[in-house]
């Protein structure tokens, strides 16, 4: 075996029914599929039948690291099976974590874990140095997330990184979260409840090891210029506690304010390796906070239904509530976006739930929604199946079906999840190339990044507090954004009229592709591409760091061309998961009812799949991969598991 | 003047390098006399104290800034990166403890290079000694037989010396040739290099 660098050489195999552990050399899939999403892709596509479901014993959840995990940058940990949420046909997708475990996972020796089976009792594994156990865990069924890791740290060392389940994993709430430390979070897809469904409550590694580097002195050079780009002491010179924080809004917020009174103490907190720490720590000063929290990504948004009846902007209410879905393990976005919706559509009414809705967003009134899904309580028993089975398999009224169709937005056999993308002229959210990559996603949209997300205030990237959105130099510096990487303004311009052009389909496959090679390496969306920086002297970043890193780490001079041909490559063994489900043209589409009442683009999607699947070696009518594109990327083996496994036809 | 002849100055200079050589032998005496007085169950390092002459203290100190750091870690990938050429957590000369659910406190520690330093006066082979540019306290790896000597005396929690197991010797801080590493890369800034002038 060669010298591997960057990757540990090993991936974790558990198989849970028989209660046994085997390893496999990493090198079974690396480099072709990279790492992180591009051998979860492969595992899945070799090992998992496509009439697995969720819940099922032999689906598969693997939790993957890759090349740059345990280096600069290399921030997270990708999850992947056939997720809970997944409706009419339960679907493979991904979610991903930051935080620390993934790394831990490497100084531990390994590239991943891949759990399989289920065990006839709860039991936890414990991982160290190379040495890997299935240990009892029916002491700890029933704790939340904050006592399962402090038992397991009292029992075994504070070195150790975890992830885990809590009550909502156990009873199978489809939206339940796998959760590490105080809030790193996998919530997309309830993955919480494929582990519990295997009896698997925790995860715990640690490791003395040391990650490989093939070339140190270039990764450092290149960590330096690409820390110049985005690190926060670039726009933060004088290092003043409480920060302000990653996402602008949060200076705004009460917990802040709390942080500045003194009352509260907010921190930042940091994924491995991340120059950009967006995570906002919390601890209440006065008594009233059991140990502290964290709020991270879209949990820092504020909620209306709560600001409107308690008068707090992000204040000791959303901390509650962010800090007992932690505890729980229960999705925030998938959990709360949810509830919100159905009190909204009075799907969840007085009536049904016996609750006094004049009490929306207040502290108690939340609360009790938590433990009700949590604990399948009443009609809450019925939320906990999901957005698709609360909907649709329960209350199948006309609203209640408007409303999934709205919020799933994807028709056909593999819709469900609470993230269709779908967008309309005005949103800010998604914009026409989140349109395209929602609707030909493999992932049921989980995976879907856009122009907007990637260089707005969002991700940091042009610090609006210093160049406003409305100003013309804003606008000027992502015009020159979009001729550089896109080739012209044009581009940019298009996206931000709504109008379906030439660039459309280019630029959605662009994204794909750096959400794919991101999610294999794995990097994190909030730090790469960064298409522009506020700190150099044209505003302009550089997207080609994650590939450079990567040869840095590995040794291996990936090329741009190869860099795209990999991201090609993972698109269509994961279109092949979805195909050997009976996955068609049919099935990359939106409701109706999205259609009707988002944006009636019809005829504009319809023409830019033509090119889409043109463009990516597709059959334009079925939308199945040609033999030739697979044998192109090295995937015979799918070509020709599609046509005598599963009986697909696979066109020339 | 009397002349003095080539014979007798050279003995004159014999004679006054011995008595400056016998002065500084009665001075180290005197330290060993006051070594032989401490209390039978002093360490060892106390005794080695007494013997070792006034060490300056480093030039530069590295200097945390708990509140603002977010636990990334950083530090540890570019201290293991630059001193080692791998990454790894367990071989960083800076650690940072951590309180993740108790608001996520981290707490750098990097080695406080101290003005007594009692890693050097508990090293037996003298490996432990201080740079001359930087006045780190810094262990010379050819010289370091493992012991571990200085980590026992290390006086912080939690010890700012590290064993490397393959090597078999111990390693830590040695602020980088004025230059700290940590310094650089740290995201937030929350690791300054403050020079003593």
């Amino acid at each position: 075996m060669a010298n591997l660098y960057g990757w540990m050489g090993k991936i974790l195999w558990v198989d849970l029914t028989e209660g046994k552990i085997s390893t496999i050399p990493t090198e079974n899939y690396v480099p072709k599929f990279v790492g992180g999403r591009g051998i979860g892709a492969r595992i899945h596509w070799e090992e998992v039948s496509p009439k697995v479901k969720a819940f099922d014993p032999e689906n598969i959840i693997t939790f993957m690291t890759g090349p740059l995990a345990g280096t600069f940058f290399g921030t997270r940990l990708i999850v992947q099976g056939v997720c809970s949420g997944g409706y009419p046909v339960e679907f493979y997708a991904r979610t991903t974590m930051g935080g620390h475990f993934a790394a831990k996972l490497k100084f531990a020796g390994y590239d991943g874990i891949v759990v399989k089976g289920k065990s006839p009792k709860p039991v936890y594994l414990l991982v160290n140095d190379g040495n890997a156990e299935i240990r009892d865990a029916q002491a700890l069924w029933g704790e939340d997330t904050y006592a399962t890791q402090q038992r397991l740290w009292s029992l075994h060392d504070k070195d150790y990184k975890m992830v885990v389940i809590g009550p909502a994993g156990e009873n199978l709430v489809r939206m339940a979260a796998i959760i590490s430390d105080d809030s790193s979070c996998c919530g997309t897809g309830g993955y919480g409840a494929v582990m519990g469904s295997k009896n698997l409550k925790a995860i715990a590694v640690k490791g003395t090891g040391a990650v490989p580097v093939a070339r140190p002195k270039e990764l450092l050079e290149l960590a330096y210029y690409t820390q110049r780009m985005f690190s926060r002491k670039e726009g933060e010179k004088e290092a003043t506690p409480p920060m302000r924080q990653y996402r602008k809004v949060t200076a705004t917020t009460d917990l802040y304010k709390e942080g500045l009174k003194g009352t509260a103490r907010i921190g930042i907190q940091g994924c491995f390796g991340c120059s950009v720490a967006c995570g906002m720590s919390v601890k209440l000063l006065d008594g009233s906070d059991v140990g502290g929290g964290a709020h991270k990504c879209n949990e820092m948004g504020n909620s209306a239904v709560e600001s409107n009846i308690t008068g707090q902007t992000v204040g000791r209410v959303h901390y509650a509530r962010v800090k007992l879905l932690d505890l729980l393990g229960l999705g925030n976005d998938e959990w709360w976006g949810s509830v919100k919706g159905f009190l909204d559509q009075r799907l969840l009414n007085a009536e049904n739930t016996g609750m006094d809705m004049s009490k929306q967003g207040t502290q108690e009134f939340t609360k009790e929604m938590i433990y009700k899904t949590v604990y399948r309580q009443g009609i809450f028993d019925k939320v906990a199946e999901g957005m698709a089975g609360f909907c649709l398999e329960y209350l199948g009224t006309k609203t209640a079906k408007t409303y999934y169709a709205l919020n799933s937005q994807k028709a056909g056999i593999h819709g469900g999840l609470r993230m269709g993308n779908m967008g309309a002229p005005g949103m800010s959210w998604n914009e026409i190339t989140t349109i395209i990559a929602s609707a030909v996603s493999n992932c049921g949209s989980t995976d879907v990044r856009n122009f907007n997300r990637c260089s707005t205030d969002q991700a940091n990237y042009i610090d609006e507090r210093i160049i406003s959105r409305a100003s013309e130099e804003w606008k000027n510096i992502h015009l020159r954004s979009s001729k550089k990487w896109f080739g012209s303004e044009q581009a940019v311009q298009d996206l931000w009229d709504w109008k379906w052009g030439p660039y459309s389909v280019p630029i959605a496959i662009l994204y794909q592709g750096w959400r794919a090679f991101t999610e294999s390496l794995a990097t994190c969306v909030f730090d790469f591409p960064h298409t522009t920086s506020m700190y150099t002297p044209d505003y302009l970043g550089d997207v080609d760091i994650e590939r450079r890193l990567y040869c840095a780490v590995t040794g291996i001079d990936l090329t741009e061309e190869e860099r795209k041909t990999f991201a090609k490559r993972l698109y269509m063994q994961e279109r092949a998961i979805l195909a050997r489900q009976g996955h068609l043209r049919k099935d990359d589409w939106f409701s109706d009812a999205a259609f009707d009442q988002l944006w009636d683009c019809r005829k504009d999607l319809s023409n830019a799949l033509d090119e889409f699947y043109t463009t990516m070696g597709m059959d334009v009518a079925t939308a199945i991969p040609k033999r030739s594109t697979f044998e192109s990327l090295g995937l015979k083996d799918v070509a020709d598991d599609l046509g005598s496994k599963y009986g697909v036809s696979v066109p020339a | 003047m009397a002349k003095v002849s080539r014979r007798d100055f050279i003995k004159q200079a014999a004679i006054g390098s011995a008595v400056i050589a016998g002065a500084n032998m009665l001075r180290g005496y005197d330290r060993i006399v006051k070594a032989a007085e401490l209390p039978v169950n002093a360490p060892i390092s106390a005794s080695r104290k007494a013997i070792v002459p006034d060490i300056a203290p480093a030039r530069g100190h590295i200097v945390v800034n708990s509140a603002i750091c977010a636990g990334c870690l950083t530090c540890n990938i570019a201290c293991s990166l630059y001193k080692e050429g791998f990454i790894s957590l367990m071989l960083s000369r800076i650690q940072v403890p951590k309180d993740e659910l108790g608001g996520y406190v981290c707490e750098p520690a990097p080695c406080l290079q101290c003005d007594g330093p009692e890693c050097l006066y508990a090293c037996p082979t003298g490996a432990l000694r201080v740079d001359d540019v930087t006045g780190a306290r810094v262990i010379e790896p050819n010289a370091c037989n493992g012991c571990q000597l200085c980590i026992q005396a290390c006086p912080a929690t939690p010890k700012r010396i590290r064993y490397h197991p393959e090597k078999k010797i111990c390693v830590k801080c040695d602020l980088c040739d004025g230059e700290p590493q940590c310094v650089k890369f740290c995201p937030l800034g929350a690791i300054t290099y403050e020079k003593t002038l």
